[in-house]
């Protein structure tokens, strides 16, 4: 069983917090509670350890979040610098200008977006980012303009470089 | 009253019960300045999807590097018996997308070979070269050579790429710059392949029983390779390497990476996909002395020394890309129509769908999506 869901956990959750360390821990934790407290139902597991992922991903950032403003701003700084050059050899230049541009919104806003992107109905995208299903609109929009802004700006500024 | 903007985005989503649904579309209907605002969210929406789309993809790429610390739980490749975990993607999704993985698995480790490569040809200069010399030396990788990396291996490399190896670190030793064509995937008709691609193709509509049913070709990027002189030969003398002259300061390296032509054959989940690349090269500043390159490759601190034993047993390696196996990626070298070719196959499942890639006139092909013997067959129609 963890053979044939861990790298997809695992993926999914890169694409969730953007950092690989904190992916592979965290698919850790999932399967941690898949052994601790499996789901009763097991017909759909994939969605389960899915759900399950984007929730220790929430927590995850939100936490992230706070470590962040504590060490005001270091924390950026040094992740820019661990840029791999196995990521640089990919087409990755591109991800990596979308995950920059994640990486500075919100939890809330950055959880709503890509969990839509994946499909996730209001309803689940609010369980996970603990709002009322009726904001999940009024977020998804917002998130949606902000993420735009900053990825306009960040055009021309990051320039091929790697480094 | 207008339209709250989250009403309106949850309306385009489909996410309203009908009363609400029915009252934003007769407020809509009656107003024009909120249909704007609808329409200026489903442009925005449109866009974030195609950025985020690509993202998604790009981080299906990735391999968690800490499978392998998972010693407790059995082994890779020795998954449960087959039909239970398959069932519950439904078996051909489950199946291509593996198919998928494994492409993008071979993505990244071509990466990696040709990083290693390019690291290679990096420290192969011998200090006395005269550097007067503009003109460059260009590699042509028109051969393949499978090399066995063994876990450790990968543990090692990935340190060296990913930063954790401290000071054996490739971003100390220079800088790595993409170059990225403005558009990566285009579709274009049959006879824009040759313009798009470079290469020459017969792209019959029918193959293999099969109908055609999109030509696809993919930039890829070109990436440059500028060596930082000083850190390399500060790190080459505590270590016994070969050092390199001061006046490679600023000379690069270049990886070009060639346009890869997909054709896809029949309906999707039941077809197969055909490639087509010309040579991946390398250009290099003029000068590169092959017995020095032996040499400075064999002394590489870095390497694992079971990689750096099997690059050091290619012969012709000015033109043979070394294709790692990994124990996640089988490889076998395999002749196909009469021509070297290889084959990428997953361990746990032999007869499953491989990856088929070999050498046909000047240039590369390979088909995904099919059995290896009908991958086979498939490949001897191909002109």
């Amino acid at each position: 069983m963890f053979q044939t869901y861990h790298s997809e956990v695992y993926r999914w959750l890169y694409y969730l917090v953007g950092e690989r360390p904190a992916a592979e821990d965290l698919a850790q934790e999932v399967f941690l509670k898949l052994y601790c407290r499996p789901p009763g139902d097991k017909s759909n597991l994939r969605g389960w350890l899915m759900r399950v992922a984007a929730n220790l991903a929430y927590n995850y950032l939100r936490g992230e979040q706070r470590r962040r403003r504590r060490e005001e701003g270091s924390f950026l700084k040094e992740r820019c610098n661990l840029t791999s050059l196995e990521e640089a050899l990919l087409r990755d230049e591109e991800a990596r200008r979308v995950r920059d541009c994640l990486a500075r919104l919100s939890p809330r806003e950055r959880l709503c977006l890509l969990l839509r992107q994946e499909g996730y109905s209001y309803a689940e995208i609010a369980s996970v980012i603990q709002v009322d299903k009726n904001s999940v609109g009024t977020i998804l929009a917002r998130a949606r303009r902000h993420f735009v802004v900053l990825y306009d700006g960040c055009e021309g500024r990051e320039k091929n470089v790697s480094r | 009253m207008c339209l709250d903007e989250g009403l309106l985005q949850a309306y385009l989503d489909g996410e309203l019960d009908v009363a609400n649904a029915v009252k934003v579309a007769r407020h809509l209907s009656s107003c024009p300045a909120c249909r704007e605002r609808a329409a200026a969210l489903e442009e925005l929406s449109r866009e974030v999807n195609s950025v985020l789309g690509a993202y998604r993809r790009a981080t299906e790429a990735v391999v968690s590097s800490r499978r392998a610390s998972c010693r407790v739980l059995p082994a890779f490749g020795n998954r449960p018996p087959a039909g239970e975990p398959v069932k519950v993607f439904g078996g051909i999704s489950r199946k291509i997308r593996r198919m998928k993985d494994m492409v993008r698995r071979y993505k990244w480790v071509y990466g990696m070979a040709a990083a290693v490569l390019a690291l290679v040809l990096l420290l192969s200069w011998a200090p006395s070269r005269s550097l007067a010399s503009q003109f460059l030396n260009i590699f042509r990788m028109e051969k393949i050579q499978v090399v066995k990396l063994t876990p450790e291996d990968m543990e090692q490399l990935n340190k060296l790429f990913n930063g954790q190896g401290g000071e054996a670190n490739i971003l100390n030793f220079g800088r790595v710059e993409v170059q990225r064509p403005e558009k990566t995937l285009v579709e274009v008709e049959p006879e824009q392949v040759a313009a798009f691609s470079g290469l020459q193709l017969d792209l019959p509509t029918t193959l293999a029983g099969r109908k055609r049913v999109a030509i696809r070709v993919e930039q890829s990027p070109t990436i440059t390779f500028t060596p930082d002189v000083e850190k390399l030969n500060s790190y080459l003398k505590k270590h016994g390497g070969v050092l390199l002259p001061a006046e490679l300061a600023g000379k690069s390296f270049t990886l070009n990476i060639p346009p890869l032509v997909w054709a896809d054959y029949g309906p999707p989940g039941k077809g197969f996909t055909l490639y087509a690349a010309r040579d991946l090269t390398i250009d290099a500043p003029q000068g590169v002395d092959p017995v020095a390159l032996r040499e400075a490759l064999l002394s590489l601190p870095f390497l694992p020394d079971n990689f750096r034993r099997q690059l050091a047993a290619i012969n012709d390696w000015q033109h043979t890309l070394p294709i790692p196996e990994t124990r996640d990626m089988r490889v076998r070298e395999i002749t196909v129509n009469g021509h070297q070719g290889v084959c990428f196959y997953d361990d746990a499942a032999p007869d499953d769908q491989v990856v088929l890639a070999w050498r046909q006139g000047n240039s590369w092909r390979a088909i995904s999506g099919l059995p290896l013997e009908e991958a086979l067959r498939v490949a001897a129609e191909v002109k």
